[in-house]
């Protein structure tokens, strides 16, 4: 049945592709050329990290290509797991570990360079020092230009997951290799955790935080086998992905043509030919070309060309189950990406934007520093608020340890929390760079004048528990047979 | 005229046909022997070379050189380089341009193609060349890889590389390379090393050995 499917669908797909994917040309691309390039490095251990992925990837392709299926889950596993224990010190080749896959699929090898490419070149900008914010933020619109200017770019708009997830060989990897698709999930919870952990955070706050995501992702994030889908960037990284919401979607619509392919290469029975023709097939249903004069926000609901996006997050595609507000997010059950994760009230746009939690391998949204603290001290073990501050040019890193004690990156960080309504929480929950300028700030507002000063340690001990306004969305799990919650 | 016995000719051949680049992994062979692969510098790509050779027999003195070349990626699979070759105690120097193209990457049943078009000035005298590559895997990770090699000043030569990625599955930053060939009426066979020293950086060094002569040759390549 699932072979008969597939042979219709690729009847119906052939000549579907554009005519470069059947080129035996090499192609090779090179990145932008600038001072930024390579400032990964500065954090050795991030940047080793992402290395390793590209060596994961590559090696469990090349043992799916040369039909060593049977030994996925044992030796190559234990292959790689040895890679990301002891990840190499420079960036590797993925044609070379994998060569045998890349003979056969070149294609799609350029297509997975390329937008890894993109990958740690939005990421050398975020690190690299001596740039303003707002010079990084260009750099970065000029890199997605960059990027979509090849054939082989992965197109930006939002897409329906899944519809995209819904070919008939899809699960099928995830079902019977759980441990090396976990793998691959984890590899892309990395690639997408990192970007909040950059964006607008000064270098020199940013190397701070990895410990936090480098013990997630080597203790928990690698090893999982029960997350319900693929991390989405939207979800890892939030304040990116709704600012870069093109790159956000291009990472997604990537990840999820590695998902396909995995699932290409391990289902039984498909024919060589066969599998190479639902590649190609899977390549061009994500690519840039395949959708242009299409716009995000629109397009037929549950196909290929859905583009529609949550209201408040132009950086994610529809999942299953989703509508305009709603969506499952693994781990943390069903949310509405415009409302405080903490307190159910919709979030604020603009300089005072909040704060994001990061705790247990989410990043959620909230509306102000209390909920951020409260929302993290729910969680067991390390987190990483980043908060505004009254300067739109400072951010408030912090970082916990395991029982719960802060630090910061601004020394003399002050709080303002003088607890009131949970709708107006983003305005009496603040965080100030100086405790001067949390003066400055009472001086003109008469309602908090007369309102405690918090240092860091006084503040970390409050807490105010789980707010009336939370509202839990009460759905059924789309994923589970059943509807488990 | 530049003889076969001549050890700057020697040198000179150590210094032919190079298609050096440290391409952004380490898998761009061309330094430290003087076999080419068929794959172009990526598109885009710049690529700074520098090198060190020796040459000697017991009859002659030796021969140092000191070597540049810059490669840039102007086009998809295609790559121009201009290289400076200066040779002591014979203090003489070279000029070279030369255009690559990869006509097509290894598929399952076929081998990489490419070709590249030489010129060369030493003191009054000039050369043209075209070699012919093909690259082509053996076993899993090891690639062999055909150069055939006519020049305007010299019999036809045929060079036969081979790479072979040192410590996979846990490491990935050294490849063996070697050759066998017969150049400039001149058996040789070579050895080496590639090691990767940075995101875009890579030392080598080789050992060639022919015609009762021995050269050294070591070298650091960078792409930006």
């Amino acid at each position: 049945m699932i072979l008969a499917l597939i042979a219709g669908f690729a009847t119906q797909a052939q000549r579907e592709w554009p005519a470069w994917i059947d080129s035996p040309t090499s192609d090779r691309l090179f990145y932008k050329p600038a001072a930024y390039n390579w400032q990964i490095n500065r954090i050795p251990a991030f940047a080793q990290d992402m290395y390793a992925t590209g060596v994961g990837h590559a090696m469990a392709y090349e043992a799916l290509v040369r039909g060593e299926s049977a030994n996925l889950e044992s030796k190559t596993f234990d292959k790689i797991d040895w890679v990301l224990k002891h990840p190499p010190r420079y960036p590797v080749d993925e044609g070379a570990i994998s060569p045998t896959f890349d003979r056969k699929y070149g294609a799609l090898e350029k297509v997975f360079e390329w937008a890894h490419t993109l990958h740690f070149q939005v990421i050398d900008v975020f690190m690299h020092p001596g740039w303003t914010d707002k010079q990084k933020e260009q750099e970065v619109d000029r890199l997605w230009i960059f990027y979509k200017s090849q054939p082989f770019a992965i197109t930006g708009l939002p897409m329906n997951m899944e519809a995209l997830d819904s070919q008939p060989y899809s699960g099928y990897f995830r079902s019977h290799f759980p441990k090396v698709n976990g793998l691959f999930w984890g590899y892309h919870w990395l690639q997408t955790a990192n970007y909040d952990m950059l964006y607008r955070v000064p270098t020199k706050d940013q190397a701070a935080q990895y410990p936090v995501l480098f013990d997630q992702y080597h203790k928990t994030e690698l090893y999982k086998t029960d997350r319900a889908f693929m991390p989405m960037t939207a979800e890892q990284s939030p304040r990116f992905a709704k600012r870069f919401p093109e790159i956000a979607n291009a990472f997604d619509n990537l990840h999820m043509l590695h998902d396909n392919v995995n699932d290409i290469l391990a289902t039984p029975g498909m024919s060589s030919p066969n599998r190479e023709r639902q590649v190609k097939i899977a390549i061009a249903r994500v690519l840039e070309s395949s959708h242009s004069e299409e716009f995000s926000g629109q397009g037929q609901p549950g196909t290929l060309h859905d583009h529609r996006h949550p209201e408040s997050m132009p950086g994610m595609g529809m999942m299953k189950g989703s509508d305009e507000r709603t969506m499952y997010m693994s781990g943390m059950g069903w949310m509405d990406m415009s409302e405080c994760s903490h307190c159910s009230i919709p979030l604020n746009d603009g300089p005072l934007w909040g704060a994001t939690v990061t705790a247990n391998g989410w990043t959620m949204s909230v509306r102000c520093p209390m909920c951020a603290r409260d929302m993290a001290s729910e969680t067991p073990g390390r987190a990483i608020i980043r908060a505004a501050t009254e300067d739109p040019n400072r951010m408030l890193i912090l970082v916990s340890d395991e029982e719960g004690n802060w630090t910061s990156n601004i020394p003399g960080v002050a709080f303002l929390e003088k607890f009131g309504d949970h709708p107006e929480c983003s305005e009496w929950s603040r965080a100030f760079s100086s405790l001067d300028a949390l003066r400055k700030f009472q001086a003109t507002s008469k309602e908090y004048q007369d309102a405690k000063a918090y240092t860091l340690s006084e503040w970390s001990q409050l807490n105010h528990g789980k707010p009336e306004t939370y509202r839990r969305i009460d759905k059924p799990n789309p994923y589970t047979k059943g509807g488990g919650r | 005229m530049i003889t076969r016995t001549h050890p700057v000719a020697v040198l000179t051949f150590v210094f032919a046909s190079t298609a050096f680049a440290s391409d952004h992994n380490n898998l761009e062979i061309g330094r430290p022997l003087s076999f080419d692969d068929a794959y172009s510098i990526a598109y885009g790509e710049r690529a700074f070379e520098f090198g060190f050779a020796t040459t000697g027999s017991k009859a002659n003195r030796p021969v140092y050189g000191f070597m540049s070349e810059l490669q840039y990626g102007f086009a998809k699979n295609r790559d121009l380089s201009v290289s400076f070759d200066s040779m002591f105690p014979h203090a003489t120097t070279s000029f070279g341009l030369s255009y690559f193209e990869n006509l097509t990457r290894e598929l399952e049943h076929t081998p990489a193609l490419g070709y590249r078009l030489s010129f060369a000035q030493q003191g009054n005298q000039t050369s043209t060349g075209l070699t012919l590559a093909a690259t082509k895997a053996w076993h899993q990770y090891d690639k062999l890889h055909g150069n055939i090699v006519l020049n305007s000043r010299s019999t036809p030569g045929i060079m036969l590389g081979y790479t072979s990625p040192l410590g996979y599955p846990t490491r990935f930053d050294t490849t063996l390379v070697g050759q066998v060939g017969y150049q400039e009426r001149v058996g040789q066979v070579g050895l080496g090393l590639r090691k990767q020293v940075g995101p875009q950086a890579v030392v080598d060094a080789g050992i060639t050995s022919g015609g009762g002569r021995t050269s050294l040759t070591f070298g650091y390549s960078r792409s930006f």
